[in-house]
């Protein structure tokens, strides 16, 4: 079974897409529309990655399951997904460590390059 | 249904309910009479004027030792000027206004003292220690006849505009019991009459009980109107400082309201454009199926349509981060070389793909400034050069020191061009040219509205030569470092 990659995002074209991507790709990918969901499942069985929509639901609680995911699980990689592209940037301008920004729309060609590269640069 | 209401209202069967009342915005004074009476000015004010007070301290001390060391002359050196030395009273006066320095200048420093004496205990304690100090010095240069009575207005002038209403009457009040107290005990023979005149009033055995008595009411009495006048003029400026702060205060949250509220509208409207995006892009990359020609082409179309709806919404969330920044970054200095080739490296792409080539000579040179909005100033000339070049063309970027002291910055390409009677237009908000939106029709007429509100913020002059046709040369010159 090829790497798990877990996806939290509101948006269900959004979803379809990274899915519909990743799946060619040999990922096995799991959606969730919620922070919750994805929090439920992440205690359940650990993905390899984690797509976080930064806006999903409501402004705060993308940021903020971010943070809880960065500091309950360390060894997991995430890439935030973003409408704003740089804009969201001051959101993160106090981190010390090295923040994983794709911008949408979901373009294959980007996706699977950054998603490839956040996993080899966790081993 | 039943009689035209959902089911269980009509029967009487409980349902969830809540009640929203949302009250009008108070249009109450921010500062209600009574409690202007208790303002008093920020404790970062008092502390300053704390240290300010033990400078002058310093002063005062010194001269009174200096009228000791008058007391080493030959006797009667000042008699000239009508002055008399005697006593050590001023050396004794002096070394316990040092001390009282020293004390309150290790109390302003320490910071458990300062955990325990607020900046307005630590101000009571200068102004006791200073009101004694001018008793004594009222004492032996003469209570009746002289000037020094007058010394206590100092301090009552100084509690108006520093402390409340009520804290100012207080030090008006010590300082008409402290005086007083001096004339009584000095005329009713518990403590001798002093003067440092020649001919001071305390050589004069025939002074009246009534001339004693009205020369204690008239000073007393112009201490207190002093203190009406001063703290009621006082008191109107600290209810003007507090509601300047408390507007400042609202300013800054609405700041933050306002930028969230941009971000979520900015969200709101790109979303639906990226999922539009998205589901072309799949399109287009073969994930549904081959595709025709035809069909390819208007998704391209399509696709480029929203990717400029989508910049648009985006630029409209720079402008508006410009207005009004949602946190204080502040300036610092910026290698602009460095941020000019950043800024090269992420349009380097979409050049290349229409076959334009960027040349560069870039120097070093330094600005001052926040990076965001130096980013967004260089990215929309650079790729207002890239975007409005005929494919094939050339975009030029130098930067160098310019000729006065500032670095300068500029970025030529040979494209479309502008009309000269345009030219003054160019920076206004959503302003194209005709020529633009022929060449780009998803263009916004925001980026150079960008360039124009970064311009402003930080002293950058922008020069333009164009020709339509012929292409376009926008140079920036920063203004130096230290301006």
């Amino acid at each position: 079974m090829g790497q798990m990659i877990l996806h939290v995002d509101d948006d269900p074209d959004i979803r379809h897409a990274v899915a519909t991507i990743l799946a060619g790709e040999g990922y096995e990918v799991m959606s969730f529309t919620t922070v919750k969901d994805a929090l439920r499942a992440v205690a359940n069985r650990r993905p390899d990655l984690i797509l976080l929509d930064v806006m999903v639901e409501e402004q705060d609680s993308g940021l903020a399951a971010y943070d809880i995911l960065a500091e309950k699980y360390p060894t997991i990689p995430s890439v935030i997904l973003t409408s704003l592209g740089e804009m969201i940037m001051p959101y993160f301008v106090d981190r010390k460590e090295m923040v994983w920004i794709l911008e949408k729309p979901i373009v294959a060609e980007r996706l699977v390059h950054t998603v490839r590269s956040r996993l080899s640069s966790m081993q | 249904m039943e009689n035209g209401f959902p089911k269980g209202i009509a029967s009487g069967a409980s349902m969830a309910r809540k009640v929203f009342i949302w009250n009008r915005p108070s249009t109450e004074p921010v500062v209600g009479a009574r409690d202007a009476d208790a303002l008093h000015l920020s404790a970062d004010v008092l502390a300053r004027n704390a240290d300010w007070s033990i400078q002058v301290r310093w002063i005062a001390g010194g001269l009174l030792l200096l009228y000791y060391f008058n007391s080493f002359l030959p006797p009667g050196a000042f008699r000239f000027v009508g002055i008399v030395s005697e006593g050590q009273w001023s050396l004794h006066l002096a070394l316990f206004l040092l001390g009282c320095n020293l004390t309150f200048y290790a109390g302003s420093r320490s910071r458990l003292i300062r955990k325990w004496v607020r900046p307005i205990g630590h101000a009571w304690f200068q102004i006791l220690a200073d009101l004694l100090a001018i008793t004594v010095v009222v004492h032996y240069c003469g209570s009746i006849g002289t000037p020094a009575p007058f010394l206590y207005i100092l301090h009552i002038a100084l509690a108006c505009i520093f402390f409340s209403v009520q804290i100012s009457l207080l030090v008006a009040v010590l300082s008409a019991l402290l005086y007083g107290g001096c004339v009584v005990l000095e005329y009713s023979g518990l403590m001798a009459v002093h003067s440092v005149f020649v001919n001071g009033l305390h050589a004069d055995p025939g002074l009246s009980l009534s001339f004693l008595a009205w020369n204690v009411v008239s000073v007393t009495g112009l201490f207190f109107l002093l203190w009406y006048m001063l703290s009621h003029l006082s008191k109107i400026i600290r209810v003007r400082e507090a509601q300047l702060v408390t507007t400042m205060e609202e300013m800054r949250r609405l700041q933050v309201e306002k930028d969230r509220y941009a971000v979520q509208m900015t969200h709101q409207l790109k979303s639906p454009l990226d999922a539009i995006r998205s589901n072309i892009a799949l399109v287009l990359n073969g994930y549904c199926g081959a595709v025709g020609q035809e069909v390819a082409d208007m998704l391209a179309r399509m696709d480029r349509r929203a990717h400029g709806l989508a910049v648009a919404v985006i630029d409209v969330l720079k402008l508006s981060r410009l207005n009004a920044p949602m946190n204080d970054a502040r300036p610092e200095k910026l290698p602009l070389g460095a941020l000019i080739e950043e800024c090269i490296e992420r349009y380097k792409t979409p050049a290349e793909q229409r076959g334009i080539r960027i040349e560069r000579e870039i120097s070093g040179a330094a600005i001052v400034g926040v990076k965001e909005h130096i980013d967004m100033l260089l990215d929309n000339l650079i790729s207002n050069a890239i975007t409005y070049s005929q494919s094939g063309g050339v975009v030029r970027v130098r930067c160098g020191q310019g000729p006065g002291g500032g670095a300068e910055c500029t970025v030529a390409d040979s494209g479309i061009g502008i009309p000269s009677e345009k030219l003054p237009f160019i920076f206004d908000e959503y302003f194209r040219t005709k020529e633009a939106i022929a060449h780009n029709a998803s263009s916004t007429g925001i980026g150079l509205a960008i360039v124009k509100k970064v311009a402003q913020t930080y002293g950058i002059a922008l020069t333009i030569d164009s020709e339509r046709n012929q292409g376009t040369s926008i140079t920036a010159q920063f203004p130096p470092p230290g301006q």
